[in-house]
Order: structure tokens, then sequence, then C-alpha cells
């Protein structure tokens, strides 16, 4: 069976040396990292395909509720807390299981066994990392997290990524069925962006590095909805 | 309990306790009561993990004083006790780590 790959957010340090033991000691799952705050999480599950996430509930600047509120794709979440107060909410979020610290081995095995259960019945939903483009006569795989953004020119698509721009044939309509809907938004008419990549937005512009990114008036209203949430 | 995690564990707790019952403290101290029942309760969490059931029960009690925002010279009397159970608790571990690190 294929390892279910794992994240644990909490920020006690005791309470994550004994998931990430726990983690170690149960051959189906695999930890991808253990993070101390909602925004290390939030960047690991932009870049990792991650099956299963250990929360904590009280996290001081963002809680785990604030984080399930700001994905849009959920992997299956245990819910790790001292309070048995959060309960009925951890469910209201669809956490598949809700453990009250100290975790007994016991009950986080029991635990791991509903997310086996509950990944096996869920269709695949692992993301993608990366994509082929044909570039000339060659076939090359570029990297999700590596673009900054995509420029339509006439008939081609300019990819700038972190390292060199690729310009291939296709439309933005083909790009955007390639790339990872969560991760990248269409700003413009000729432009797509990584929402990850973003440094700064002004009224009509995106800034990404030192590049600038103009914001249709059309895209605008779905694009701010969306960076706010 | 594997003896290098049980290592890791203790000196977890010995670098980290002491400064979070400071820092809860000084919570109480500046009557900020919902920081210091934050505090409280992650406390309790890394207390109750090594199984210290005295200083947990102390601990839950803080916790309840802080959101009764009873006086803070009584939570600092509750403070003082969890120090001084602290300070035991570590003296006991600092004898096993030199155990465990001679095995």
């Amino acid at each position: 069976m294929k390892q279910i790959k794992c994240l644990i957010v909490d920020d006690e340090i005791i309470s994550r040396k004994f998931l990430e033991r726990y983690i170690a000691q149960s051959p189906d799952l695999m930890l991808v990292k253990s993070c101390q705050t909602a925004a290390q999480a939030l960047a690991v599950l932009r870049t990792a395909s991650i099956d299963l996430i250990f929360l904590d509930i009280e996290m001081p600047e963002m809680t785990g509720m604030q984080m399930l509120d700001e994905m849009t794709r959920r992997p299956v979440v245990i819910m790790v807390t001292g309070k048995e107060k959060y309960a009925l909410k951890a469910f209201e979020y669809d956490a598949l299981d809700y453990l009250m610290k100290p975790i007994s081995f016991a009950r986080f095995e029991k635990a791991v066994q509903k997310a086996i259960k509950a990944l096996a019945q869920r269709p695949d939903q692992s993301v993608p990392e990366e994509m082929f483009i044909k570039v000339s006569s060659k076939i090359l795989k570029v990297r999700f997290d590596t673009i900054l953004f995509i420029e339509a020119k006439g008939d081609y698509a300019q990819l700038h990524t972190t390292e060199r721009k690729h310009t291939i044939y296709t439309s933005m309509n083909e790009m955007l069925e390639k790339l990872p809907a969560g991760e990248f938004c269409r700003v413009h008419r000729s432009f797509i962006i990584n929402i990850s990549r973003v440094d700064g937005i002004s009224r009509n512009e995106i800034q990404i590095g030192e590049h600038r990114i103009p914001i249709g008036v059309s895209f605008r209203k779905d694009f701010l909805a969306r960076f706010k949430r | 309990m594997n003896p290098d995690f049980l290592i890791e564990l203790i000196e977890t707790f010995i670098a980290q306790a002491p400064a979070q019952i400071v820092e809860l403290s000084a919570a109480v101290q500046q009557r900020k009561y919902e920081t210091a029942a934050r505090i409280a309760h992650k406390t309790k969490s890394m207390f109750a993990y090594l199984k210290l059931g005295k200083s947990v029960k102390r601990i839950r009690q803080i916790e309840a004083q802080t959101l009764e925002a009873v006086s803070a010279d009584r939570i600092l009397q509750s403070i003082e006790k969890l120090e001084s159970e602290t300070a035991q608790s570590i003296y006991e571990m600092n004898v096993v780590l030199a155990k465990l690190k001679m095995l």
C-alpha cells in the first residue's frame, strides 16, 4: 500500500515530538513536515501533496479552524487538542477524528485506521506537482512551484519561471486546464499568475518579484475575492 | 519507551517548561488573562505528556483562575507552587537523564 503523506501542525513542541514519533512507528504513514504554525503549514500545502493532517486547534496567530478556512482543497484532517469544547466544531469542519492531548499511541492508531479507510474511499486527490511542455523539439518538465506567471503572446504563451522563460504554442485556456486550479489564477486576458508567488497587490497591478502584472477590469473582482479568502 | 526518545523529551521539557512558566507569570502580572490562559493551556499539555499529574492539576487550577480573572496575587501564588513543583520534577528528571545517558 502507498504510504499516507502526513503533516503535523501544532505549536506545542512535546505534542509535535509525540506525533512525529507515532508517525515514525506507523509503517503506513510518512511524515512530510512538522510545523509549528498554521502559516508554515499552508506554505507546505502549496507545494507538497499531503493526504492527512494532524491539526492542533488552539494556536496563536492562526487557529486550526482558520487554517482550514484558507484551504480550497482539504486532505483528511485529524484534530488534536487539549479541550473537549471544540469537538462539535471539529466535526462541522469534517474532521475525521478528534484526539485529546495527551494522545496515547493506541488512540492514535485507531484514528489512523479510520484515516486509512477514509482515504481508500476517496477518489485520488493527489496533486500533480509538475507538467510537461513542448519547447521547439524538446519536451521539458516544469514544476508548478517554479512558475511565476504566464503571459499570452499571440498564439503562444510565455512561461516565466524562477530560472528562465519558455515560449510554447498553446492558448491561455489550455494552460489553465493544465495548472492546479487552487494555485493559479487568471488576472488579465493575457496573464495567469501563480498565487503563491505574489509579493504585492495594488489597485491595478500585481507585483511578482521585479515583474508588474496588470489586473484586468473583468478579472479584478474574482481575483481580489479569492485573495482575501 | 525508547531511551533516546525519553532523553529528547526530558531535555525539551527542561529547556521549555521553566521559560513557559516565566511567560505565564509575566502575563498574569500584566493582567493579560486571556494570554495567560492560553499559555497555561499549552503548558498543561507539556506536563501531561510527561505524566506530571500533580502539576497538571495545578496548571488546570491556574487556567481556571485566569479564565475567572480572580486576583492576580492568588494566581501568582499558584504559579509559585507550580514553579517549585517544576524545579523538583526537573531535579528528578536530571537524575533519570544522567542514568539514561550512561546506558
